[in-house]
């Protein structure tokens, strides 16, 4: 790409060849039109401006070429010689120095013209190199702008990933409890059958019984209620859906997922003692995926106790407030008597796929602990005293409120 | 219904089932006791009177199962019905072999908990019979003397009174006049009758 520098005239022959000419011819004529009788007007500086124009104009050879016309209009008598009288031979030394100074001027205007041109190729060479850093730099640009949102995409995925990933090992975890799933339903449903065949022996033996039909019926409508409760929780627990952050208190997260393992934990032999501090701040959390973290520690801690002997199979289940440097927080602590964590696997407790069970995936811990951490808290073994292993998650809890 | 004065016990944690078994039972025309917990079963007092046992088998604290050991270890023989969440044959086997009327899976057929609980009371009946004339048995037996009660045990071998007589060192009409006293006291109307009566009590005791 080039900048047109300086007049596009300059770079053609014809003009450059044809201007020394005409300058020629002008000076001649205009040199001529002013002579007359009594004045004598030497053409020579005339001519001579014709020539270093021509020189400085074309170069070399329109500036030589000049120089040629003007001695040749001179010699030829076209114009009046510098002195009149002298002949041809005597004005020869006058024209040579003449030719010798269009000649240098030619050459310096030459030398002139080759820096102009190397400050254009110059400038040129600038402008292409600017121009080819500016296409870089947008490209690098455009690189680096898909690349966010190729990044921005694969966070996405991530995310969606890991809330797949809970929602299966939510299921898988359900999969535990279905006899306590089974039993929580069945119980209710039990009761209403009682009410019913209750009801309809009371009818059959006579009207008076009006009263206490009435009040199977109303029983019958709260046990309803708690199997549609039951199902409810379960529903919540095995859908899958975005994280959905609400104000929850402790106790009623504690409580809720203590009825949803109640079962399991009496089937076991169990023992829950639960250990709420007063007037704990109240949480902003996903209810759902908080219950998951919870049932996957105490699952966790009721496998460990199960061999134990009746005496130690207790879970302490205990929540206080406390003030992370994040600001006001709460620590739920789900602490066993089993076994405890061998040193050597405390490390890769929160690797997935790590398990010490036999049917275990290893993805509740790894899973519970991103829960936590997207929660802006952190989930980590603690060293106890005495026997057994403890849990505690750490989550920011909202400003306490006056009640 | 022919419930008369026989008491229904339920022991079950789970308020929803227990107050509805506790309704079914009543409608049927029994006195019903419920308790939350076999701890609470216990502490409560029990008349003497024809009774029978309806017992969740999962519990925390006592299990049903503990709970009918340890009514056994008390000499507590309760006709008890055990009712549980989910069908568990190891379980039911144990329970059946300690004695249990009947193992019933919730949810349950009304009639068939109450055909059984008809059959446990009728069982508790008769053995509630015999409760009570164990206890009359052991009221008269308690009145004896200590030498009366010698005199008995060595009558009731088949011995005459001058073999007693010989026997405890006494002369034989001190030991016709203990025989009398005896018969008076356990309100034996034979000799055939005080031998029943004292194997009742060897038994027992």
């Amino acid at each position: 790409m080039s900048i047109p520098t300086g007049s596009p005239l300059r770079r053609s022959a014809f003009v450059r060849y044809a201007l020394p000419v005409v300058a020629v011819a002008a000076a001649a004529l205009f040199t001529l039109a002013l002579q007359s009788e009594n004045t004598h007007v030497a053409g020579l500086p005339l001519l001579f401006c014709a020539a270093i124009y021509s020189a400085w104009f074309g170069g070399l050879g329109p500036g030589l070429l000049a120089a040629l016309l003007s001695s040749g209009a001179i010699a030829l008598n076209l114009v009046p010689p510098p002195s009149p009288g002298n002949s041809v031979m005597e004005e020869l030394p006058r024209l040579v120095t003449f030719t010798i100074g269009v000649f240098f001027v030619s050459w310096i205007g030459g030398r002139q013209r080759q820096a102009e041109q190397l400050l254009e190729l110059a400038r040129d060479e600038l402008e292409a190199r600017v121009a080819e850093r500016t296409a870089e730099l947008s490209r690098a640009n455009r690189e680096l702008q898909s690349e966010i949102a190729e990044r921005r995409s694969a966070e996405l995925a991530l995310q969606t990933m890991q809330l797949e990933l809970a929602h299966v090992s939510r299921v898988t975890m359900m999969g535990e409890l279905t006899a306590s799933i089974a039993h929580e339903v069945n119980q209710p449903l039990g009761a209403i059958m009682n009410y019913a065949n209750a009801s309809r022996r009371l009818l059959a033996s006579g009207t008076e019984n009006v009263a206490k039909v009435d009040e199977a019926l109303l029983r019958i409508a709260g046990d309803a209620k708690r199997a549609s409760d039951v199902i409810a929780r379960i529903r919540a627990l095995s859908r899958k859906k975005p994280t959905e952050k609400a104000r929850l208190t402790v106790k009623d997260l504690v409580d809720e997922v203590l009825a949803i393992a109640r079962y399991e934990i009496q089937a076991r032999g169990v023992t829950v003692r639960t250990d709420l501090a007063a007037g704990l701040p109240p949480l902003h959390v996903d209810r759902v995926q908080m219950q998951q973290v919870l049932l996957n520690l105490v699952i966790n801690s009721m496998d460990a106790v199960e061999a134990q002997p009746a005496k130690d199979r207790v879970i302490e289940f205990s929540a206080r407030a406390c003030d992370s440097e994040d600001g006001p927080a709460v620590v739920m602590r789900v602490r066993d008597h089993g076994p405890g964590v061998d040193p050597a696997e405390a490390d890769r407790l929160f690797e997935p796929f790590h398990s010490t069970k036999p049917q275990g995936l290893g993805m509740g811990l790894p899973i519970s602990r991103s829960i936590v951490e997207a929660h802006g808290g952190r989930l980590n073994l603690v060293p106890c005293e005495g026997r057994g292993a403890a849990f505690e998650a750490l989550l920011p809890a909202e400003e306490r409120t006056a009640p | 219904m022919s419930a008369g004065d026989s008491i229904v016990y339920v022991v079950d944690d789970d308020a929803s089932s227990r107050q509805s078994l506790e309704f079914l039972i009543r409608a049927s025309g029994y006195t019903v006791r419920a308790f939350p917990s076999s701890k609470a079963f216990l502490a409560s007092p029990r008349p003497e009177t024809p009774a029978c046992l309806v017992l969740d088998v999962r519990m925390p604290g006592l299990t049903g199962l503990e709970l009918q050991g340890e009514l056994a270890k008390m000499g507590v023989r309760l006709p008890i019905i055990f009712i549980t969440g989910h069908g568990d044959i190891p379980m039911s086997v144990q329970a059946m072999k300690a004695g249990a009327v009947e193992f019933l899976t919730k949810p349950f057929r009304e009639d068939t908990m109450l055909r059984a609980i008809t059959l446990a009371i009728d069982r508790d009946r008769v053995a509630h019979r015999d409760r009570l004339e164990m206890a009359e048995l052991r009221r008269r037996h308690a009145r004896l003397t200590p030498r009366e009660r010698e005199v008995m045990a060595s009558v009731v071998t088949g011995l005459l009174n001058k073999q007693v007589a010989a026997e405890l060192g006494a002369s034989e009409k001190t030991i016709k006049a203990h025989r009398g006293k005896v018969m008076q006291k356990m309100e034996a109307a034979s000799l055939a009758d005080l031998v029943r009566m004292s194997e009742k009590l060897g038994a027992d005791a």
